[in-house]
């Protein structure tokens, strides 16, 4: 029994750096989540279900947030899952007086087949396609750098100013090219340079190295949908 | 704000926002590249830290805590063994002054006496016991020829605790009872039990040769006796300095015999009126106006023996006036002298015949019969300050 539970501290203590285990984990825990959230919804969970999504992020949640000074993982986690479906009850019930747009009509129709679709879907196919192999060639590009999309994630600034240091520090990058190149050429990201031209603090640019080299590949050639997705950012606009 | 689903996992996907920040958010059947409007984002690893100001205030509350911790065990120490509570006066050949902790060891050994600087010099008295350093003084003081079997030794307790003071006493008593010395102990400012036939050496005390010079008999007439002087005639003053002044100026305060017929007032009548004198004063009451009248008598004037100058009036001073100035005369002559008490001076029989006993007035009020025309010419009132 206990070592059981050692296990699984080892393996949840692994997961909070790695995704890959973190998934191996998540996937091995699969019957324990759909426990967790039928003792909620008060029936078994479906995997179309929102709130089985959300139980297994709430479960990754308590992965990265489990110390073993908060007692038992699964007690940590089944509380974890709980609150979260608590909270994702209490926002769908502030929506609750819309009409959605599955609800069937007399005619046993739905009332999303009476609205005129302005959506091109075969062209949005078409976006979405393009998307996803810019974000297969960031992926390739980036793991040459050593980085992952996870990493990045967790690397990304949170507070705006930090943020924003940052963004300034790409921008000097985009006006001057030969920074991109040698960034690409050396696989480097120039921080010297960067804190000096945007007269920026150089450990605040050091400590989101790994969030500069995405944000550096994107504003490369090759990514035109991302770039115009962040292209407010590129230009200097202001941050919501 | 639109999101980009750039990775998808079993738990979560990392999304793009159009501000370029990563984020991971609930998997809800998302496909990469898909634009998300309203994901479920992860919520932040809120890391509870204490703040820098709680940090502070709780710095600053374990140093005060352990100041006044360190101050009350300071204090208590110092209140059980540095504090004088009590102290032992040994009156003996050298007078020695052991001041006490409230456990009853001495602290400090002092002595005004070249002798008992001297015995404190070479003896050690730190931590011993009171009953210790007394019987060792006293050892001492008969080792060096200070005190001899069978000498009186008068010892004094001051405490501010009356239950203390009642028992060192009784150890005081019974611990010296080995030492071939006549020990009494008492408490300060009280008059010892048992009678000392060797007073203490005072430097204040008067001369013995001055007291007997002291005639007793015009104390006696006073009718305050004099310190000591119905039980213990010759016995010294206690030790006690404001008890000592306090007696010395109680047995002056009565007024001698001589001192009493100087100031009292001669009877205002002539030789033929001598028979009809004014009635005595009351207290309080004004006197009799002091203008020249026929009704008034006339104070004998001290020429009335010499028949060549007329008599002088009486000046007109009020009576309180003179009251006042009577009074100042008496207390003049009260006073004792600076120094050891002063014997009353007796009186010149010549000059000042004893005057008659006046068994009627309790204020020794001069009998108007008794007049002394030469030095007294007017003093009709002298009731007041005697009474």
């Amino acid at each position: 029994m206990d070592q059981d539970v050692q296990k699984l501290i080892k393996q949840v203590y692994e997961a909070k750096t790695d995704s890959h285990a973190a998934d191996e984990l998540i996937a091995s825990y699969m019957p324990f989540i759909k426990s967790e959230t039928a003792r909620f919804i008060n029936r078994p969970p479906q995997p179309e279900d929102d709130e089985l999504s959300i139980a297994m992020f709430a479960f990754y949640e308590a992965i990265r947030s489990y110390s073993k000074l908060k007692g038992s993982f699964l007690s940590f986690a089944a509380r974890q899952i709980k609150n979260r479906l608590i909270d994702n009850y209490r926002k769908e019930k502030r929506s609750r007086g819309l009409i959605s747009l599955d609800t069937p009509d007399e005619d046993d129709n739905e009332l999303i087949d009476t609205i005129s679709d302005s959506h091109d879907e075969y062209e949005e196919n078409e976006i979405r396609e393009a998307t996803q192999a810019e974000i297969r060639e960031l992926s390739a590009q980036m793991e040459t750098f050593g980085v992952s999309l996870s990493d990045v994630a967790d690397n990304s600034p949170k507070q705006g100013r930090t943020l924003a240091a940052c963004q300034k520090a790409v921008a000097y990058a985009r006006s001057h090219p030969g920074i991109l190149e040698e960034f690409l050429r050396t696989k480097r990201v120039p921080i010297a340079k960067l804190a000096e031209g945007t007269n920026t603090e150089r450990k605040t640019l050091e400590r989101h190295r790994r969030y500069l080299v995405a944000v550096l590949l994107i504003c490369t050639n090759g990514y035109e949908i991302m770039r115009g997705h962040i292209m407010q950012v590129l230009k200097g606009g202001e941050i919501t | 704000m639109k999101y980009i689903v750039m990775e998808c996992h079993g738990g979560y996907a990392v999304l793009m926002d159009e501000a370029a920040r990563f984020v991971k958010a609930a998997n809800r059947h998302y496909t990469v590249g898909q634009t998300v409007t309203d994901p479920i984002l992860m919520e932040e690893n809120k890391e509870k830290t204490p703040s820098r100001n709680i940090t502070v205030i709780k710095r600053f509350a374990a140093a005060a805590a352990s100041i006044a911790v360190f101050a009350g065990a300071s204090y208590g120490y110092y209140y059980q063994n540095l504090k004088p509570h009590s102290s032992v006066i040994i009156c003996s050949a050298s007078d020695i002054c052991l001041n006490l902790n409230k456990k009853g060891h001495v602290i400090s050994v002092t002595s005004d006496d070249p002798a008992g600087e001297a015995i404190i010099r070479e003896y050690n008295y730190k931590g011993k016991d009171k009953l210790k350093v007394a019987g060792d003084i006293l050892e001492i003081e008969m080792a060096k020829g200070m005190l001899s079997s069978g000498d009186s030794v008068r010892m004094y307790v001051d405490t501010e605790d009356p239950e203390n003071c009642d028992v060192y006493k009784t150890e005081l008593e019974d611990g010296m009872k080995g030492l071939d010395l006549n020990i009494s102990v008492c408490e300060i400012g009280a008059q010892p039990a048992v009678s000392d036939p060797v007073p203490p050496p005072i430097q204040d005390q008067p001369a013995p040769e001055k007291k007997d010079e002291a005639p007793a008999k015009p104390a006696e007439t006073a009718g305050v006796p004099g310190p000591g002087s119905e039980n213990h005639p010759d016995a010294p003053a206690p030790p006690d300095p404001a008890k000592d002044g306090h007696k010395d100026k109680e047995g002056p305060a009565a007024p001698p015999q001589p001192a009493h017929s100087d100031d009292a007032p001669a009877p205002a009548a002539p030789d033929d009126k001598a028979e009809d004198p004014p009635p005595p004063p009351v207290d309080g009451d004004k006197p009799a106006p002091e203008a020249p009248g026929e009704d008034t008598p006339q104070p004998p004037a001290p020429a009335a023996k010499n028949d060549d100058k007329p008599t002088p009036p009486s000046p007109p001073v009020p009576a309180e006036q003179g009251d006042e100035k009577t009074a100042v005369r008496l207390t003049a002559a009260i006073q004792p002298p600076a120094g050891p008490v002063a014997a009353p001076i007796p009186p010149e029989p010549n000059r000042h015949p004893p005057v008659p006993e006046q068994e009627g007035s309790p204020d020794n009020l001069p009998a108007p019969e008794a007049p002394d025309p030469i030095d007294h010419p007017v003093a009709p009132e002298a009731e007041g300050p005697l009474s």
